[in-house]
């Protein structure tokens, strides 16, 4: 692809004055930040919008590196590389520099510009800003970890025991999530035992008994046990119709059954102070 | 991070192996992803570069970022000259192995990482590209 | 490359094993030969393999772990797997690794005392 700096027919030089300054006032009037970029990487035009977005006057920027303006230099460079590459690039994500330090984030589109005889001049690069998007979007993640969170807790109820109440269904992305979550409690608490509660699970599926299948392996991994309870007659039935396999697991219709079994294990002795001989 | 990050590791002996996960887990570190999923990347580069050294004493292993619109990867990539593989299908049984391990090296990291290509032919070699994603 | 040597300590009849973090495939193989090695001379009863400062567990390791395990058994011995990480158990479990009926522990000191337990006549799994 041949990149030819000669003056090109529709270049401002050669068009009519008043058109000229028609198309000046489209340019300045855009909210985003726009900029020409040379063969050399050397910006060559800017709009209002990029002299704001970067703190600096056009008779700076004009003549420098693109590259220079943003976080991650070379990212930048690799992105007008695309473009002469290409063609085109869209949504190319960078990080623009302010003269004062603060950063914005934008996502690029950017394409060649040619003369009429087609050849390339240049490239025109128009930058959205997406900061309050990305500030929306890490809300919303935060959220949604914390709404896993809640959703899954896991509680030491005594020393050594801890109890995981699983409520919902179970899709891949969860059960890693609760996977994780649960070893870590049982390595922070040093917990030999689990009682996972599935009481709150509606219905279960051969992926979410696979699922819950490969945490009790990686539980058993670690050098504790699993204790499934709350395994209602349903789901029973349909584990056993599944033809799944739970036998060398250890399992309970309740919670308080599951708990019994845990003390059992620890060689606890619970005695209630209520004697009635 | 200021720069695409990218490298490589010839494997030529045993010891690369381990210089190849130590490689990997910085990068991956270095890259933001969580302890669990650094885990599984620098588990992946394990096996495959064992299986480079095992099945063809030398390659090499390539990694880089990787960008896919606003999302950032790490992409390995495991390279070598020896027998290739005859049956894709095959090794990607699991359990299914003709070497030190135990056959789980290809199936294993394919569920490990979020993308997996293979590219094998008998008498020439083997190319393993592998991908994971950050998750946002 | 310097080699490291694993540890083996000896507590009554039983030896303690620590894995390094990050161990190549020579020592991992050495760690094999070692652990036989001590089990003949000091007659022991059972093995504690701690591998809680260990970052990656991959098919071969967990290869050699499964056969050493077999090989103290038929030397009359019981070998405990204590301290493995919460992230290298998720990711084992993802890989497919299994380790059969290996005995696993949180840490080494429940890993002594299960062994000292099943030693001790008074015995439930």
């Amino acid at each position: 692809m041949k990149t030819e700096m000669n003056t090109p027919s529709n270049s401002p030089a050669t068009m009519p004055a008043s058109q000229n300054a028609y198309n000046r006032s489209l340019i300045e009037a855009s909210l985003d930040p726009l900029v020409t970029i040379g063969p050399d990487g050397k910006i060559t035009d800017v709009n209002g919008s990029t002299e704001e977005v970067t703190g600096c006057d056009r008779k700076v920027l004009i003549g420098t590196d693109f590259s220079d303006y943003f976080t991650e230099p070379e990212k930048a460079r690799a992105g007008y590389q695309q473009v002469f590459r290409d063609g085109s690039v869209r949504d190319y994500p960078l990080e623009l520099r302010h003269r004062d330090g603060h950063v914005t984030s934008v996502l690029y589109n950017a394409s060649i510009y040619r003369d009429e005889a087609g050849n390339a001049i240049g490239i025109f690069a128009a930058a959205r800003d997406i900061t309050e998007l990305k500030q929306s979007e890490n809300r919303i993640r935060q959220q949604s970890k914390e709404i896993m969170e809640l959703s899954t807790p896991v509680m030491q109820v005594w020393q050594g025991v801890v109890v995981a109440p699983l409520i919902g269904s179970l899709d891949s992305n969860r059960t890693q999530q609760f996977m994780e979550r649960l070893l870590d409690r049982i390595v922070e608490t040093n917990s030999p035992v689990a009682l996972v509660d599935i009481m709150g699970v509606p219905t279960i599926d051969t992926q979410t008994a696979q699922h819950l299948i490969e945490t009790i392996s990686a539980v058993r991994l670690l050098g504790a046990q699993v204790i499934l309870t709350g395994v209602r007659p349903a789901i029973a039935q349909t584990l056993v119709h599944l033809g799944i396999d739970l036998s060398n697991i250890m399992t309970r219709a309740s919670l308080s059954a599951g708990l019994q079994v845990a003390f059992d294990i620890l060689k606890v002795h619970v005695v209630s102070k209520d004697s009635n001989h | 991070m200021n720069e695409l990050y990218q490298g490589e590791i010839r494997i030529t002996s045993e010891n690369e192996i381990v210089i190849a996960r130590k490689v990997v887990r910085d990068a991956a570190t270095a890259l933001g992803f969580g302890i669990t999923d650094v885990t599984r990347i620098v588990t992946t580069a394990s096996e495959l570069t064992r299986n480079i050294y095992h099945y063809a004493k030398s390659g090499v292993v390539y990694w880089r970022e990787v960008n896919h619109g606003t999302d950032t990867g790490l992409e390995l990539t495991f390279e070598d000259q020896g027998p290739g593989i005859p049956d894709i299908d095959k090794a990607m049984e699991v359990g299914f192995s003709t070497g030190k391990g135990m056959g789980l090296g290809l199936p294993g990291s394919k569920r490990l990482m979020d993308e997996m290509t293979i590219e094998s032919k008998v008498g020439i070699g083997t190319t393993v590209i592998v991908r994971k994603w950050l998750k946002k | 490359m310097a080699s490291e040597r694993i540890s083996v300590i000896k507590l009554h009849e039983l030896l303690l094993v620590t894995v390094p973090p990050d161990p190549g495939d020579e020592l991992i193989s050495s760690l094999q030969e070692q652990v036989l090695e001590a089990m003949a001379r000091h007659d022991a009863k059972g093995l504690v393999l701690d591998i809680s400062t260990v970052q990656t567990l991959d098919s071969f390791f967990a290869r050699t772990v499964a056969e050493t395990v077999q090989m103290v058994a038929l030397m009359g011995g019981r070998t405990v797997l204590a301290g493995m990480r919460a992230n290298v158990a998720v990711t084992a479990t993802q890989l497919g690794l299994t380790i059969g009926k290996t005995l696993t522990a949180l840490n080494v000191d429940q890993a002594l005392d299960m062994l000292n337990a099943m030693s001790s006549g008074a015995c439930r799994v």
